[in-house]
């Protein structure tokens, strides 16, 4: 006889809950990174903003490469979960971004 | 579900020329071969995890390009731990779509398991037990790669027993090295030979294709 089944198909927002699971090691080290690289903002104020979001952006996707090489097998689990990886991965770095920009807003209406 | 045209190439050198594999709901498929056959590239193929233009995988005859993106058709345990470490054994169940309760009352090893994080498990017991909720989930398809590794012998009679009871409803691909083990639980036999797949019609045929040095007893 079939175990009884809860539906797990149509979870709202979940891209972004498993995003967050996937890369769960990585969400400490990428604020931190994201909050060091919003220091030459608050001293240059909006003339640095483009190049920090744009270093930002490249040195997360560099620690979700490494993430993503390192635990690879964990990714099987998503796949499981009928989730396609890149998604997951756009879609923690569009929440990067996301939190970058907020925070950049917050500290340039601070200076 | 079928998988056709498969073709494994490593590091410049094809192990395994254009074949043939087919997965019958209901039944329990198993794939044998020496190492570095190509078996679990074969999984991943079926799984979608393997890019091959000339692959084919399908489905009641349509063809799919990623089973693993088609919701309730196919989930793959492969032969490493495959699952977030943090996650506990109860939120595991929740992933896959399994109510705890009815899971615990099936396998009483694992209630008092329930808040335990899969990093805290013994190896044998995370095994077993992703192994056991990948068959119980509700998907048509299985596939396990070598499920009896590092699982000690009461637990693989459990695990035996389950893949028996659960292929009387979904289609299970499997491939160990304990090959008693996997001759006593499999309905279809494939093996590995000279670069392809072949469907073996009786057990003698391992020896003659040189996977066994003798007929088991």
């Amino acid at each position: 006889m079939q175990l009884e089944q809860t539906d797990r198909r149509n979870h709202r927002f979940r891209y972004l809950r498993y995003a967050l699971l996937y890369h769960d090691r990585l969400i400490f080290p990428v604020l931190l990174l994201g909050a060091l690289l919003l220091l030459p903002v608050y001293f240059s104020g909006l003339v640095a903003l483009f190049i920090q979001c744009l270093a930002n952006a490249i040195l997360s996707a560099v620690l979700m490469a490494i993430h993503h090489r390192r635990t690879g097998n964990n990714a099987v689990f998503f796949l499981n979960m009928n989730l396609e990886l890149w998604r997951l991965q756009a879609t923690f770095l569009l929440l990067d971004m996301v939190a970058f920009l907020l925070l950049s807003c917050l500290i340039l209406f601070l200076r | 579900m079928v998988l056709e045209n498969v073709t494994i190439v490593y590091g410049g050198r094809r192990v395994l020329e254009a074949s043939t594999l087919r997965i019958e709901p209901g039944r329990v498929t198993a794939l044998l071969g020496r190492n570095g056959t190509g078996k679990s590239s074969i999984f991943r193929s079926i799984c979608g995890l393997y890019s091959d233009p000339d692959l084919s995988v399908s489905v009641d005859g349509r063809r799919i390009a990623k089973p693993y993106t088609v919701p309730g058709l196919i989930n793959y345990i492969p032969q490493d731990a495959a699952h977030p470490p943090r996650l506990t054994v109860s939120a595991l169940l929740t992933h896959y779509g399994l109510r705890a309760g009815a899971f615990y009352e099936r396998y009483p090893l694992f209630p008092e398991l329930d808040g335990t994080q899969l990093r805290d498990l013994s190896p044998g017991t995370e095994r077993l037990l992703v192994t056991l909720i990948a068959l119980e989930a509700d998907t048509r398809y299985t596939v396990l790669d070598e499920p009896f590794s590092n699982i000690m012998p009461l637990h693989k009679d459990m695990l035996t027993d389950t893949i028996r009871r659960v292929a009387t409803r979904k289609g299970v691909l499997l491939s160990d090295h304990q090959y008693r083990t996997v001759l006593a639980v499999a309905d279809e036999l494939y093996l590995i030979a000279d670069r392809r797949i072949r469907k073996l019609s009786a057990v003698r045929e391992l020896v003659e294709f040189g996977y066994l040095r003798e007929k088991p007893g």
